[in-house]
């Protein structure tokens, strides 16, 4: 996996693009960004979790991945479900309220 | 297990509805405006407890950005619900820059899960704090993105629309993240 530099500095550092030929130049920076280590993750696993249509064969040559996402999946489930704390409307209204 | 979606909208009607209460707010009716908290806090305090792992710091980044549309009201150009979440993610990129920073722990929740058994409360509490752990790991972009779609379930349109970014674009930072959850993850699940 290619590891880039969010910082704006490097963007001075880096040779520019303008004067390449338009084949060689290099993605826009908004999704250039520094990602820790990754691994390789099927792309089976990531198009059952986008819920788009799935290689079942691909999918099954997966189950470890899976295994991990499905627990995973519960927690954010789980957050899913997550509402304000019922005193917070209130709150916020009685701070307005004193402005 | 594939990711739900949020209900469909018809962004008209809403666009019409919260154009309504803010008219109402801006001519003095300040209650009018806890329709608007009402009908929106929600999904932004999982979006603030999804970026910054708190109760506590979601609480208190909802308290501050409400105050705050509340008194720049009049600036609303567009859809409230866009503006305002704009508002709370600054507000956690914001605090996540300022913790790094400073280097302080974040604060466990206790949030009560409603599990049956001792063990299974045991197994989700280990993997509430992981998957904290790992998020706090991630660049704010990559964990924004995999909160918006796996915590608040939205779809890469409805990020697009939120994010002003393609959803190419979000799609490759919802995998990296992903990919790098798996990195951090798997040697503890698999």
């Amino acid at each position: 996996m290619m590891h880039d530099s969010l910082d704006p500095r490097d963007a001075v550092r880096q040779p520019a693009t303008e004067n390449r030929p338009a084949q060689q130049a290099e993605p826009v920076a908004a999704d250039r960004e520094v990602t820790p280590q990754g691994t390789e993750l099927p792309s089976a696993v990531h198009a059952y979790l986008d819920g788009d249509k799935v290689n079942e064969q691909a999918l099954n040559a997966a189950q470890r991945e899976l295994e991990l996402w499905k627990r995973i999946s519960q927690e954010t489930g789980r957050r899913r479900r997550m509402v304000t704390p019922a005193h917070l409307p209130s709150q916020i209204l009685s701070k307005l309220a004193d402005d | 297990m594939p990711q739900q979606t949020t209900e469909p909208k018809a962004p008209d009607e809403s666009f019409d509805a919260d154009q309504a209460v803010i008219d109402r707010v801006l001519a003095g009716d300040r209650n009018a405006f806890g329709i608007l908290i009402e009908r929106y806090s929600d999904p932004l305090y999982r979006h603030a407890y999804g970026m910054t792992g708190s109760a506590d710091v979601a609480e208190d980044i909802l308290q501050v950005s409400f105050i705050k549309a509340f008194h720049h009201l009049g600036e609303v150009r567009g859809r409230f619900d866009a503006w305002v979440f704009r508002i709370v993610a600054n507000g956690c990129k914001d605090w996540l820059k300022n913790i790094r920073r400073t280097h302080l722990s974040y604060e466990e929740d206790d949030q009560p899960s409603g599990l049956e058994t001792p063990e299974e409360e045991l197994d989700r509490g280990e993997m509430r704090r992981d998957l904290d752990s790992a998020l706090a790991a991630l660049p704010s972009s990559l964990r924004e993105a995999f909160v918006m779609k796996h915590v608040e379930g939205r779809s890469y349109e409805e990020m697009a629309e939120l994010l002003d970014a393609t959803v190419g674009a979000l799609k490759m930072r919802v995998h990296r993240a992903r990919e790098a959850l798996q990195k951090l993850l798997e040697d503890r699940y698999s």
